[in-house]
C-alpha cells in the first residue's frame, strides 16, 4: 500500500496552532482517537516515547518530527500528516541533548506487519528530498496534500525504474 | 568460512526506523560481501541486556550509557545526510569483525 493510502483525508491536519508538543499530540491524538484511528494509551505511548526517544531529524533543508506509536495502540494504520504555523521545540533523534524546532510532523500509525519496510524507506525517501516537506507545507487543502503525496510518490517509483 | 557476525539493531521502539537501518545494513553486507552474519532488532530500552549476545549494535538513537560490544548510531540512514560516509564506516567496521 502506497503512502498516499496511509495518508487518510481525515489525518492530514494543516495549519495548526499548539504552544508546545504536548499541547499539540493531545490535540491530535484526541482526534485520532475520537476517529477511532488509535485507541487509548496512544497519546500517554508517544509522548513517554518522544520524552526518552525523541523523533526529531535536521534533515538537509528542513526539520521534521516522525513520532510513531506502538503497534498495540493502533485501531487501523494510518499515517498523520501535520503542518504547523509556528514551530514547536522538540529534540533530535541522535542528539537528545540538541533542541530542534520542527514545524511539520508525520505520526506514524503502524499496526503489526512486516510490509511497513517499503512504506517506511519511500517516507524516508520522500523527507530527504526537501523539495517533498517544502511543498507539504505549501498545501493549502486536503486534496492538494494528497494530490502532492501521489505525485511525490510517482516520482519516486520513476526514479527507481530509471 | 569467515566468522559469523552477529548484529542488533536498536530504535525507541524496535519497530519503525531498526527496520530501515537493518536494511540498510544488509545492503551494505552484500556491498562488502559479507554473508555470514544475522541482524536482529530490538528496542532502545532491551538494548544493553540484549547487546551481550550480539557482535556489534546499531543504533538510531542516541545511547549515552557503556556496553561492552562496539556501538555505531546510523542516524545518517534515518536522514539521508552523509549517507556515503556513514556506509563505508560500517562496512569498514563489519569487515573487521569477520576476521
Amino acid at each position: 500500500m502506497p503512502l498516499a493510502d496511509y495518508v487518510k483525508k481525515d489525518t492530514i491536519y494543516l495549519n495548526c496552532r499548539a504552544r508546545d508538543r504536548v499541547e499539540l499530540f493531545s490535540q491530535v491524538a484526541e482526534d485520532l482517537l475520537s476517529k477511532k484511528y488509535v485507541k487509548k494509551g496512544f497519546l500517554d505511548f508517544i509522548n513517554n516515547r518522544e520524552d526518552k526517544y525523541p523523533t526529531g531529524l535536521q534533515l538537509t533543508d528542513y526539520t521534521v518530527a516522525i513520532p510513531h506509536g506502538d503497534p498495540k495502540y493502533i485501531n487501523k494504520p494510518f499515517v498523520a500528516v501535520i503542518t504547523l504555523i509556528k514551530p514547536i521545540l522538540m529534540k533530535q533523534m541522535d542528539d537528545t541533548t540538541k533542541n530542534l524546532y520542527v514545524d511539520t510532523l508525520f505520526i506514524l500509525g503502524l499496526g503489526n506487519g512486516t510490509d511497513h519496510l517499503s512504506l517506511l524507506q519511500d517516507i524516508m525517501k520522500l523527507l530527504q528530498k526537501g523539495s517533498f516537506v517544502k511543498k507539504i507545507r505549501a498545501c493549502n487543502g486536503i486534496d492538494e496534500v494528497k494530490f502532492v503525496i501521489k505525485d511525490a510518490e510517482k516520482t519516486l517509483r520513476g526514479d527507481l525504474y530509471e | 568460512m569467515s566468522k559469523k557476525i552477529n548484529i542488533l539493531v536498536a530504535c525507541g521502539s524496535g519497530v519503525a526506523t531498526s527496520t530501515i537501518a537493518a536494511a540498510e545494513i544488509r545492503d551494505i553486507c552484500e556491498e562488502y560481501g559479507i554473508k555470514n552474519y544475522t541482524i536482529s532488532k530490538c528496542s532502545m530500552t532491551e538494548m544493553p541486556s540484549q547487546s551481550d549476545n550480539f557482535d556489534i549494535v546499531f543504533t538510531t538513537n542516541n545511547y549515552r550509557g557503556k556496553i561492552s560490544k562496539p556501538l555505531i548510531s546510523v542516524t545518517g540512514f534515518i536522514t539521508g545526510i552523509n549517507t556515503k560516509e556513514l556506509k563505508e564506516k560500517v562496512g569498514q567496521k563489519l569487515v573487521s569483525l569477520q576476521e
